[in-house]
């Protein structure tokens, strides 16, 4: 239990010298106060190179706009999958379109091909 | 190597860790801003970028390390940031709960590559200054940097994130996953520690 008391008193006498001051301990704390302001002179502030701070930055932002998008998907199939009868009719309009147009593709090549040549199929 | 478990008589952090900070953390609107746009992030970053790059550097002693951990921790804290919640834990100790894992990561896959003392890294004063104040000043630095790189673990995290980081004892027990008390002994017993070794 001394142990926590001297430490509760301990870490107010740090919480002063980080703040600037010069704390008053008791005898038996003055050493370890000591130890820390000369802990606060050697650990000084590290200063960050600029193009090192610009490259996170810039990749920061890329990340940023990558969560945008994909939150933004998200959002959206979320929305849809919250209506799944839409999304059934949508799936089978979709799929007409795409059948339709298939055929209708298949048919143009044929004509195109037949109008080429000049003979009907049935006579090559 | 970090480790985690509790030290002798140091109790793992209980429910004074967990209270809400009752809209004390001065980065809560940030973070607020920050979670409806993104964008805003940008606030946090500069205001933590110095001094997560130097918890980064005193504990790996290398400026490349420190620069990939500390990228990694802000790509980390932006892609969770949607699940910062107050319960507790200021942004500030989330942050560099990031960072400690992250460090802690970066320390456990380079242990069989010699690393570079750390005072051989800090950058020289000027060159007009006083060459035997210099000397002097320069000892004593190495004499108190190798130190506090001899502690153990626990206690060497206590004294970078109180010292270089200014983390209250809560904040610290916090990202050391144990509770305020416990982050004031492990700070005594530290500074104890080092006052005996400096003082010899």
């Amino acid at each position: 239990m001394t142990t926590r008391t001297r430490a509760d008193r301990l870490d107010e006498a740090v919480a002063g010298l980080l703040a600037g001051d010069r704390p008053s301990v008791d005898p038996e704390l003055a050493p370890l106060v000591d130890a820390a302001a000369l802990i606060r002179a050697a650990l000084s502030p590290m200063p960050v190179g600029a193009r090192f701070s610009s490259r996170l930055e810039a990749r920061l932002v890329r990340r940023r706009r990558l969560a945008a998008a994909a939150a933004a998907i998200s959002d959206v199939t979320r929305r849809e999958l919250r209506q799944p009868g839409r999304l059934a009719i949508a799936g089978v309009i979709s799929s007409a379109v795409i059948g339709v147009g298939l055929t209708a593709l298949a048919l143009w090549i044929g004509t195109r091909r037949h109008a080429a040549t000049g003979v009907p199929p049935a006579h090559r | 190597m970090t480790d985690l478990r509790p030290a002798d008589g140091v109790q793992p952090a209980g429910a004074e860790a967990r209270r809400p900070t009752d809209g004390t953390d001065p980065d809560y609107p940030a973070v607020r801003a920050a979670q409806a746009d993104r964008a805003a992030f940008d606030v946090l970053y500069r205001r933590y970028l110095d001094r997560v790059y130097g918890y980064a550097f005193y504990q790996l002693g290398d400026h490349h390390d420190a620069e990939d951990a500390t990228e990694r921790t802000f790509m980390a804290a932006l892609r969770a940031l949607p699940t910062f919640t107050d319960t507790g834990a200021s942004f500030r100790a989330w942050l560099f709960r990031i960072a400690h894992n992250t460090i802690a990561n970066a320390r456990r896959s380079r242990t069989r590559r010699s690393v570079v003392p750390l005072h051989q890294n800090i950058d020289p004063p000027a060159p007009n200054a006083d060459p035997a104040g210099l000397v002097a000043r320069a000892e004593e630095l190495r004499r108190v940097l190798d130190a506090v790189a001899d502690l153990p673990d626990d206690r060497r995290q206590v004294v970078l994130l109180r010292f270089v980081d200014g983390l209250t004892s809560r904040e610290i027990g916090q990202v050391l996953d144990r509770s305020e008390g416990a982050a004031r002994v492990l700070l005594h017993r530290a500074l104890r520690d080092l006052a005996t070794r400096l003082g010899g």
